[in-house]
């Protein structure tokens, strides 16, 4: 790159000026503000979607248009946990020595229900998988699982936002890693909630699937 | 506050689609571009939009980075300004990029530098070397679009004066750089 955006040094160096005049008035952005910044940038950050990769590691099975819309809605939202792949399940059996599992309660909402499992989540490493079983299978078009994570060093009306994710099979085990759009400092309380595709900004908790609580 | 270092490979991470890199780049610039936001945006809610404006800049440029002309910090800051400056024009304001002088000796300039300094330390070290007027006087032309005639009116100060305390930071911060007149491809 020889232009830097066609910038020249003169600009360059103003910048650079500027950057550090301002230096001693930086400030913390606003949870609410990470967040929304997050959540855009990774729906405009989209990395190169393989599809053979994506089948092969437990995407849907749905062909023609349906398959095309759901690929593109995970890669417009972006920040989506990854389901199943053989990371997750590496990633789980490394952290569950010193992260220890939280085991899944159904919420009120029937697709949890018989629904079991657990959720393994490292603040330090900020690194996370959930496992399910029996939880209902969603159809994407109509609506997805969103993965919700209170921290104990946040607004509790404010989760952070996990992600959303889709269960295809019901029966079978499905591993979900944790990706969440922004740091978690406490983990306290992870809910697994219902939500129209693409994932909400906030929940209204009508429809809670899951919950597991960390202990004090 | 970052500075920045060993954030290069950000902008290459993010150009390559890695979604990670999101995060840690908003984590790592997001005060810095606060902090400028705020500087020429005095209403909360315009400062967030802009904020969020030029994050959308620095996503669709992020691969435009080169860390041979500037620092993370400094790139990161030239997105911020273009967008601040962009968007004070559609209000109606018509801040001022400033410029060298047209009788900018660099040979000379240059002569007063016994090291050559990585950019954001250029930066620093001659923001250290100013008085308070003259570090006032950059602030309003760099972070606030004023003219040279505002300044002056502003602070009380003879405009020839405010010409010269401009002219002589940047001068001073072009020679730190090492950059030399030959322009090493900045496109006009």
């Amino acid at each position: 790159m020889t232009d830097m955006l066609r910038s020249s040094d003169e600009e360059l160096i103003e910048a650079e000026l500027a950057a550090a005049l301002v230096a001693g008035e930086e400030s913390p952005l606003s949870s609410e503000l990470t967040a929304k910044l997050i959540r855009h940038g990774r729906a405009d950050v989209t990395p190169v979607i393989d599809l053979a990769s994506r089948r092969a590691t437990g995407m849907p099975s749905w062909s023609g248009w349906a398959a095309a819309a759901a690929i593109a809605l995970w890669a417009m939202v972006g920040r989506n946990p990854t389901t199943e792949g053989p990371n997750a399940s590496v990633v789980r059996a490394r952290l569950v020595p010193t992260a220890g599992e939280l085991a899944w309660s159904p919420g009120p909402d029937a697709v949890a229900d018989g629904a079991q499992g657990d959720v393994v989540w490292s603040d330090s490493a900020q690194a996370g998988v959930m496992r399910f079983q029996h939880l209902a299978a969603n159809d994407p078009s109509k609506e997805q699982y969103q993965l919700w994570i209170f921290d104990a060093a946040g607004d509790e009306r404010y989760p952070v936002d996990g992600g959303v994710f889709n269960v295809a099979t019901g029966g079978a085990e499905t591993l979900v890693a944790i990706n969440p759009a922004i740091r978690v400092t406490k983990a306290t309380l992870f809910v697994v909630t219902v939500e129209k595709p693409g994932g909400v900004v906030v929940s209204d908790r009508s429809r809670v699937a899951l919950v597991a609580k960390r202990a004090a | 506050m970052t500075d920045g270092g060993g954030s290069g490979d950000l902008f290459s991470r993010i150009a390559g689609g890695d979604q990670r890199a999101v995060t840690e780049c908003v984590e790592a610039f997001g005060g810095l571009v606060q902090a400028l936001a705020k500087r020429w945006n005095h209403d909360p809610s315009d400062a967030e939009d802009a904020i969020q404006e030029i994050f959308i800049d620095l996503w669709k440029s992020a691969g435009r980075y080169d860390a041979a002309k500037c620092s993370p910090r400094g790139f990161v800051a030239m997105i911020a300004r273009r967008r601040l400056i962009d968007r004070a024009r559609k209000r109606g304001r018509s801040p001022v990029m400033v410029s060298f002088p047209e009788d900018f000796d660099p040979a000379a300039e240059t002569t007063g530098a016994a090291e050559v300094l990585e950019r954001g330390d250029a930066a620093r070290r001659v923001l250290a070397e100013l008085t308070p007027m003259q570090r006032r006087m950059l602030e309003m032309t760099l972070l606030e679009g004023k003219t040279h005639e505002e300044v002056a009116l502003e602070t009380d100060t003879p405009l020839g004066t405010v010409k010269s305390h401009v002219r002589r930071g940047l001068l001073r911060a072009r020679a730190l750089m090492g950059v030399v007149q030959s322009n090493e491809g900045g496109a006009r």
